[in-house]
């Protein structure tokens, strides 16, 4: 694995790895950290990834799989606090951008209290993931993620609807 | 709205902001933390190395070395100390298979092995102190007044090692006895979502 290759997968995935991230960690200092800890966990496995599987499906394993050890590390529970900070591209429309930030942000306060099964295949399923490729990402059942996905669906939109 | 437009709508916010992610920093970062492993890792195995010397060298006094054995004998509780800490970590070095339940369970067996790190200190430490505190009476009541000195120095600086690694077994045992709830409550909500206990607590 060479550093352009990798620099190709980061940038690729850049965006996803962020929401994945903030998933987890709402505090933004925190946030940067584990960003940093899931591109070394990224780098340090890229050359055991066998080119027929998905690299998307690759790297979210591997980014769940370090916020996990975050979360079971960190000094103190904070991921269910508001985001401090949040960075974004701006587009050419801030108002809407503004909207849109809003509305991100009381998703994934949201998504932030699920269970963490829950979580993840929410966090994946928003990402655009098939519930296959849920399943072979997180290594589980497709009728677990069924119902996961479902259980999630509830409670996200109850959260939602107190957040109002 | 119905579900379907529920989560289409979920996904669009959700997709709609892409936190911005500086590359060239983070890979900044990166290179440094890398470097910052590898020199705290050599740090570490040397002044392991050293601290594990010294001690074994001012604590025990000449009279009460082994002669030229001496040097095997320290190699010896060296290469002890590795093996043990090895055979304790050895089950922590892998998961069992990459899904968050095979992490928790790493996360609960590291814990685990760190806890009993910390008894394995608390406790070996006397009991190599007893194996020696013979020779230290013996020398006490026999030796000259540089020998009883030598004895006295020995004993203050184990003494004070002692504490110190009780008082670091105390910080880091809360430590650990909290990541293994943290581990339990997780593995916990994961259950909740199989409707069974999959994963043998």
């Amino acid at each position: 694995m060479d550093e352009a290759e990798f620099n190709a997968v980061l940038e690729a995935h850049s965006g996803m790895l962020g929401r994945i991230a903030a998933s987890y960690e709402a505090e933004f200092s925190a946030r940067e950290d584990l960003l940093q800890d899931i591109a070394v966990a990224v780098w340090r496995a890229l050359p055991k990834w066998r080119s027929d599987g998905s690299l998307r499906s690759f790297v979210a394993r591997i980014a769940h799989n370090r916020c996990v050890t975050h979360i079971l590390n960190e000094r103190r529970h904070n991921h269910a606090e508001a985001v401090e900070e949040v960075l974004v591209d701006h587009g050419a429309d801030p108002q809407r951008d503004a909207v849109n930030c809003q509305r991100h942000e009381r998703l994934q306060g949201a998504l932030r209290r699920l269970p963490l099964g829950q979580r993840q295949v929410v966090t994946l399923a928003l990402e655009g993931f098939s519930h296959v490729e849920i399943a072979d990402t997180l290594d589980i059942k497709p009728n677990t993620v069924d119902v996961r996905i479902s259980r999630a669906r509830r409670t996200l939109a109850d959260y939602l609807e107190e957040g109002a | 709205m119905n579900s379907r437009d529920f989560w289409q709508s979920l996904k669009e916010d959700w997709q709609s902001v892409s936190p911005k992610v500086d590359l060239v920093a983070l890979r900044r970062q990166l290179e440094r933390k890398r470097r910052r492993m590898l020199v705290f890792m050599t740090f570490d195995v040397v002044t392991a190395l050293i601290a594990t010397g010294l001690l074994l060298g001012i604590g025990i006094p000449p009279a009460l070395s082994f002669g030229p054995a001496m040097p095997w004998l320290m190699v010896t509780i060296m290469w002890a100390a590795v093996v043990i800490g090895g055979w304790l970590r050895l089950s922590t070095w892998k998961t069992d298979d990459m899904d968050a339940a095979g992490l928790l369970r790493l996360g609960l067996r590291r814990a685990r092995a760190g806890m009993a790190f910390v008894w394995l200190n608390i406790f070996g430490m006397p009991i190599i102190y007893a194996i020696f505190a013979p020779g230290f009476w013996h020398l006490w009541h026999t030796g000259d007044k540089m020998q009883r000195d030598h004895v006295l120095v020995s004993i203050s600086v184990n003494a004070a090692f002692y504490l110190v690694v009780i008082a670091w077994g105390v910080w880091y045992g809360r430590r650990q006895r909290r990541k293994m709830r943290r581990a339990h409550d997780l593995l916990q909500q994961l259950e909740q979502n199989e409707g069974g206990n999959r994963w043998n607590l």
